[in-house]
């Protein structure tokens, strides 16, 4: 899901990718940088993400973006999580979630 | 050592750790790529070229570790990404026995009710069939998006197989019952081999979607070439496989509609 939601922004190659998660989690998701291109390949062969190469300093470089099987599984996977951080706030601060309006 | 040394080293490790990988040039096009361009990143915050380098190769992980992450991203089947189509999928897989078997009722009333046969239960039952093969159509299609291209070429071949197998119902040929049993089982069959090798669900409901309908098409050809025009053995020892075959079918789509998202995140790196 965190992948998804990096490049929900618009397409980026692998080192923008590390670098935004890196930024947006205040550098608390501190996974090896090599660990993370094998969950975007995983992403890639399920369909949720899709590569374009391109030649960048005469280097090779791949930039994902989200298909629209990528968009969809975020938004689900998004709503998901927001319920279950809910739940787990509320019985943390020991009030009935949803909050009574 | 110079700071080329230092990647160059790594990329040749990685390149050994890959082994036969499939994807190792392009995964190792894109390690360098990385590590390039973190490498240049440390430099600009002031790093000397050496120390920038280390850093870099420090924060990536070893070449071992890298690469037993790509072989266990390779090795683990589907991916846990259920979603709205594959759910609407379950629906359909869990629907289509019923409409099959429904279907082959109306195309022999004779048999079972006091009826007697005319076009319009002709017409009634092509169509009740066919509107079981779109739904095990879109059954194949939601297990094979679920299972993110796990199935391979043989589930591919075995949708096509289906899928051409309609064809004969689609031009009001139904009553040739092997014309489009034995596409169908076999394609059935394949695309249940695909299932069982991707092990993500439950492989006795995939043995049974696989083999159920086999049977029924054996029968099936069995009458066709004593020339029984009764088919007499596909009735009703034919509905056993289609039983089997719907019980294996319903249990898989009740699988696919089952599954949440938060349940299905199994085997997912933490950062997928």
């Amino acid at each position: 899901m965190l992948l998804l939601a990096v490049l929900a922004d618009g397409p980026k190659h692998g080192y923008a990718v590390i670098a935004e998660l890196h930024n947006r989690s205040n550098q608390v998701l501190d996974l090896p940088d090599g660990t993370v291109y094998p969950a975007l390949h995983r992403l890639l062969r399920a369909g949720l993400l899709a590569s374009d190469w391109t030649t960048v300093n005469g280097r090779r470089r791949r930039v994902y973006r989200l298909t629209p099987n990528g968009r969809t599984a975020l938004l689900e996977q998004h709503q998901t999580w927001q319920g279950f951080s809910g739940a787990i706030q509320s019985v943390l601060k020991g009030v009935p979630w949803p909050k009574p309006s | 050592m110079a700071q080329a040394e230092l990647i160059d080293r790594y990329l040749v490790t990685l390149q050994r750790s890959l082994g036969k990988a499939p994807d190792a040039n392009d995964i190792l096009a894109e390690v360098e790529d990385h590590l390039r361009e973190a490498t240049a990143a440390y430099r600009r915050d002031g790093l000397d070229a050496h120390d920038a380098e280390t850093r870099t190769l420090q924060i990536f992980g070893s070449p071992k570790l890298v690469a037993r992450a790509f072989a266990d991203a390779r090795k683990k089947k589907g991916i846990a990404m259920p979603t709205t189509f594959t759910r609407r999928a379950g629906l359909a897989a869990m629907a289509c026995p019923l409409a099959l078997v429904a279907g082959m009722l109306l195309l022999d009333p004779e048999r079972w009710t006091a009826k007697r046969w005319t076009t319009n239960w002709y017409f009634a039952a092509n169509s009740t069939i066919l509107i079981a093969l779109a739904l095990l159509i879109a059954a194949m299609l939601g297990l094979r998006a679920r299972h993110g291209g796990a199935l391979g070429s043989v589930g591919l071949a075995g949708f096509v197989l289906t899928a051409v197998g309609a064809l004969p119902v689609l031009l009001q040929v139904s009553w040739a019952l092997p014309f489009w049993l034995i596409p169908i089982s076999a394609g059935c069959a394949l695309f249940a081999l695909g299932l069982l090798r991707a092990r993500l669900f439950s492989r006795l409901a995939a043995t049974l979607f696989g083999g159920g309908l086999l049977l029924t098409a054996a029968l099936a050809l069995r009458d066709a070439l004593v020339g029984d025009e009764q088919n007499v053995t596909v009735w009703p020892y034919g509905f056993l496989g289609i039983a089997i075959f719907g019980l294996g079918l319903t249990w898989l789509g009740w699988q696919l509609r089952a599954e949440r998202p938060i349940q299905s995140s199994q085997g997912m790196a933490p950062a997928a």
